[in-house]
């Protein structure tokens, strides 16, 4: 593991709630708790692994990180800073060093612009020095595009292609930390192994540290060092990977875990699943986020909701089964 | 053989679009039987779904035509039938789940109704009747609450409800062949894990003979009996899923095995298969697959390889496996 961590990205009660309106004229204002009191470290060099069902957060926790929206509550610290008190000028020389990478390779580029363009266009707007073209060439070459794609346009690439493109352009600016967003999942299986190995890659040769963000367990398990849980706006366990994987302690990621269909036919699991529905984040019942699905259920989960606690020195669980300790 | 269902031979679907002639399925053959569970599994874009809604003739003409071959269903082939006999046959005797779940919901109506529609109008039983049957299915799916879930309208309900009431309309008139065209891509994997429970349930309990489309290979070993992989609109390989699993054959099933990172397995790095998908405009003379290959010997560039048939059942379309080549091995 790592030696000396050192702490590179700290995530304070993090809340981001979206105003929705009701169905109806008249109705009134509810709050969408997307993300609703996280608390995580990054430390520098690793790959923190964020997983959960579809809306639990996971994509708003990243945008939150690189500022594309702005938090109701919380705060983050990088490399000590805080930086949601600085001023959107103070704080452009840390936009440099935290970037993110999308969940969609389709949409992600603008389509009107060249790759080379594209690749470079953080340079430029960051009023970086040099040879601009000749630095958009060797990254290109570095996430393996041909030099000859440079005039060419999004929609003449392929998934994968459109990715190595997403991942050079934000590799542009030398970053620290990059926010992984799906990086794979809409790319085909044939391909997706090629942009985790182009990743592995990066983050040795550049040392880079990555927030990777995904729904796929084994990918997870593939490039993750530590992996942390979410669901429906909070995080429930947050533990190194073989710890995750090997004693899982929260019902959900228990269910998580045994949902996972093996590929292998000698393997066929007994599938057993959460029954029960998943509440919508905007009328959350008091208590346990995940009594509705949890065989253990007891009758405090209904009423007070569990904290975060350390039970083993870096595993962290939120649910009443671990309170005692 | 007597207990197959379903012949499908040399079928051939093609688009014509703006850039050009698409031919998404070239040649696709293989056989179905009573009760059995075939995968089609392949790259996006490979030809999968229009496969299956050849078999059931919903492809839109134009853009597209299906230009030769037979689905011989029971015998009698379904691309020679009336448009008349064809809606008998189709949500009758085979029906579909289609891959976007909430797009094939009306949402205008409630579940109750759209589920007893289909009994209605194939079955020509009364409402009463087609509503106590609903309810049935409801159960039959693993909805708590039947009845209410009935009155429910699809936007009330979450994804894998949605695709529990899908599941259910598909087998309100015990079909003999249900085609799943990706029914899990769509939800969360412990919301997938509670459908493919069901849909192993269903397979034990009623006599249908299912299809199931998917690019996740951890949803085939747990589902398939047998495989067949396409790329580039064609069959690539066939075979039991066991052998396919254990000894894949053509090149391309060989890598995308290889490619997947295991949850039981500590690997460094990934094995990959170089290269991208070829465009259908520019697909490359002989073999489809070539310009990706490892296994590329000379022929292979210059004439595409039959869909040969192999010993224990199992089929493949790469020169490797034919005897006029030294580098068989
Ligand atoms: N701009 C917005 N306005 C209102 N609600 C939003 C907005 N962005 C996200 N949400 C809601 O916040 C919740 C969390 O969304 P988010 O995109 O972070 O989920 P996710 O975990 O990334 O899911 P997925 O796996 O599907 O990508 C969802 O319920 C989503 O509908
Ligand atoms: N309505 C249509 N008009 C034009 N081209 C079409 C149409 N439907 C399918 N195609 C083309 O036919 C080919 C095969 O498509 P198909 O939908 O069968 O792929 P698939 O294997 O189901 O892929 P996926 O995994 O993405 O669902 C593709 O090249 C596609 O663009
Ligand atoms: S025919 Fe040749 S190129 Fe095609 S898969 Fe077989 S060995 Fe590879
Ligand atoms: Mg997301
Ligand atoms: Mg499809």
């Amino acid at each position: 593991m790592l030696d000396k961590k050192r702490e590179l990205l700290v995530v304070d009660n993090l809340k981001m709630h979206f105003v929705v309106r009701g169905e109806g004229f008249l109705s009134e204002r509810k709050y969408l708790r997307a993300v609703d009191g996280i608390s995580f470290t990054i430390y520098e060099g690793e790959v923190l692994g964020l997983v959960g069902e579809s809306g639990c957060g996971k994509t708003t926790t990243g945008k939150l990180i690189v500022r594309l929206l702005e938090p109701t509550e919380g705060k983050i610290f990088y490399k000590g800073t805080d930086i949601l008190s600085l001023t959107r000028k103070q704080f452009r020389k840390y936009r440099r060093e935290i970037q993110m990478i999308f969940q969609d390779p389709y949409s992600s580029l603008d389509p009107r612009q060249t790759i080379g363009k594209t690749i470079g266009e953080p340079l430029k707007v960051n009023k970086v020095k040099g040879d601009i073209d000749k630095k958009v060439k060797t990254l290109m070459k570095e996430v393996g595009l041909l030099e000859e794609f440079y005039n060419r346009y999004p929609h003449e690439f392929s998934g994968g292609q459109r990715q190595r493109i997403g991942v050079a352009r934000a590799l542009a600016l030398d970053p620290t930390l990059i926010v992984c967003d799906e990086p794979v999942s809409a790319l085909d299986v044939s391909i997706q192994a090629q942009i985790i190995n182009l990743m592995q890659d990066l983050q040795e040769k550049f040392q880079l540290t990555y927030l990777f963000i995904s729904h796929d367990m084994s990918v997870v398990k593939h490039m993750c060092d530590r992996v942390a849980v979410m669901y429906l706006g909070k995080l429930v366990e947050l533990a190194e990977k073989d710890k995750l994987f090997e004693t899982p302690k929260h019902p959900y990621t228990k269910v998580l875990l045994k949902s996972i269909p093996v590929p292998d036919p000698d393997k066929k699991k007994e599938q057993e699943a959460a029954m029960g529905d998943v509440p919508s984040s905007i009328d959350l019942p008091p208590g346990c986020r995940f009594q509705s699905r949890c065989k253990e259920c007891k009758d405090v989960c209904k009423f007070v909701e569990p904290e975060l606690l350390e039970i083993e020195p870096g595993h962290f669980v939120r649910c009443y089964l671990y309170n005692s300790k | 053989m007597t207990d197959t269902i379903l012949k499908v031979r040399d079928l051939k679907t093609f688009f014509q679009v703006e850039e050009g002639l698409v031919v998404a399925v070239d040649g696709v053959d293989f056989d179905l039987s009573v009760k059995e569970t075939l995968a089609i599994v392949g790259e996006s874009g490979s030809g999968k779904s229009v496969t299956a809604l050849s078999i059931l003739r919903l492809i839109q003409e134009p853009p597209g035509k299906i230009s030769s071959g037979e689905i011989l269903y029971q015998g009698k082939d379904l691309l020679k039938l009336t448009n008349n006999a064809m809606r008998r046959i189709r949500g009758n005797e085979i029906s579909m789940i289609f891959q976007e779940p909430m797009s094939s919901l009306n949402p205008v109506f409630t579940v109750g109704r759209q589920i007893s529609e289909v009994m209605i109008v194939h079955e020509k039983i009364s409402k009463k009747e087609a509503e106590a049957r609903a309810i049935e299915l409801i159960k039959l799916v693993g909805i708590p609450n039947p009845e209410k879930c009935m009155k429910n309208y699809p936007h009330q309900l979450s994804g894998g409800m949605r695709q529990r009431i899908m599941i259910a309309i598909a087998l309100a008139c015990k079909p003999k062949i249900l085609i799943a065209d990706e029914p899990t891509t769509a939800l969360d994997v412990t919301i997938q894990s509670q459908i493919l429970k069901l849909m192993l349930d269903l397979k034990n309990k009623l006599d249908t003979a299912i299809i199931i489309i998917t690019h996740d290979l951890g949803v085939v070993a747990q589902l398939a009996e047998n495989i067949m992989i396409m790329y580039a609109g064609r069959a690539v390989e066939f075979g039991d899923a066991r052998s396919i699993f254990k000894i894949p054959l053509h090149p391309y099933t060989e890598g995308l095995l290889n490619s997947i990172p295991k949850i039981d397995e500590n690997l460094k790095r990934l094995k990959i298969i170089e290269g991208t998908v070829p465009s259908p405009f520019d697909l490359p003379k002989g073999c489809k697959f070539s310009t990706r290959c490892k296994y590329i010997m000379k022929v292979c560039r210059e004439k595409e390889p039959e869909y040969q048939s192999l010993k224990d059942n199992r089929k493949v379309r790469c020169w490797k496996y034919s005897g006029a080549e030294e580098n068989v091995g």
